[in-house]
């Protein structure tokens, strides 16, 4: 029997995570991100001993199928990135975060999910802002002649 | 009672040294990160160490767990999806680009075997950062803006 396997990606459940770009030991899928789009890129068929891809995916997007023979080449799918609601900048595909958006409780954080819209840094920037609004207002308000 | 690391925000000076005793322990990555706001504020931000935690909810592999006092990250699970890092709500979810895999702050469990505090809260030059217990830095921290009141009305509090 072949060991050669195609690989199959649900395009309805993979959520662009690159997960599977990670745990590949032989680097045969891989992605980029760009202005708006993130693109992952996979290898038509697989000759490698191994179920890496398929077990780390999440989604269960990936699947692994026999193939007849080795077919050259790569494939991709591109993803639409998430933007950041403060500076504009893209940070994560919109899968994953409508993914974030259905598993986090909103009950976690009592004015909703606002910080999901946001990017990481931007998040950290929000969190510094508010610690500082909150107990060095003296400071704020003295003349600015500090030198 | 578990103990966490408290911030004293005002004595902050933005020295980094948090985030350089970071590197140190652990290989170039900080996850300390000291945000200046206006030139004027330094806020020195670390993992909260949420109880529920939204990136262990997020983690698909249960790498990431909420066990004893502290989200704790077994690597091996991890597959490097990124979604705890944006599952965060401080941002404070790291991505080691080396191993392909999410890390962050696990409060020096290696130096904390060894019966040391964590790197940041040792390295303080001004004693902004702390590693207590709740209870006894409240406590502290009371002391500390009582003394602040006393020494304000010296007639009336008899300040020593």
């Amino acid at each position: 029997m072949s060991a050669v396997r195609k690989l199959e990606v649900d395009t309805e459940k993979c959520i662009g995570c690159q997960a599977c770009t990670n745990v590949c030991p032989a680097k045969l899928i891989s992605f980029s991100d760009g202005e708006v789009e993130r693109m992952l890129q996979f290898t038509v068929t697989c000759a490698e001993d191994c179920t890496k891809c398929e077990d780390a995916c999440s989604e269960k997007a990936l699947a692994l199928v026999q193939a007849d023979k080795t077919i050259e080449g790569t494939y991709s799918i591109k993803f639409s990135l998430a933007c950041c609601a403060d500076c504009g900048r893209p940070y994560a595909t919109k899968q994953m975060m409508n993914k974030l958006h259905a598993s986090i409780p909103a009950l976690l954080v009592p004015d909703g999910q606002d910080w999901l819209n946001t990017c990481p840094v931007c998040r950290q920037t929000a969190e510094a802002k508010n610690i500082a609004s909150r107990g060095l207002m003296s400071r704020w308000c003295s003349p600015d002649n500090s030198s | 009672m578990k103990k966490h690391i408290y911030t004293n925000y005002e004595r902050c000076i933005n020295c980094q040294g948090c985030e350089v005793a970071c590197q140190r322990e652990n290989g170039g990555l900080s996850f300390i990160n000291v945000v200046v706001i206006k030139d004027r504020f330094a806020v020195p931000l670390t993992c909260r160490h949420c109880d529920p935690a939204p990136c262990a909810i997020a983690c698909p592999t249960q790498a990431l767990n909420f066990s004893g006092d502290s989200v704790t990250l077994e690597p091996e699970k991890c597959t490097g999806c990124t979604l705890c890092l944006f599952a965060c709500p401080f941002g404070m979810m790291h991505f080691n680009t080396a191993s392909k895999k999410a890390i962050n702050c696990d409060l020096c469990a290696g130096r904390q075997a060894e019966g040391y505090e964590p790197a940041c809260i040792l390295t303080c030059p001004s004693s902004a950062l702390h590693y207590e217990d709740y209870v006894s830095y409240a406590v502290k921290e009371r002391r500390r803006a009582s003394a602040a009141i006393l020494r304000a009305q010296p007639q009336k509090g008899g300040v020593q």
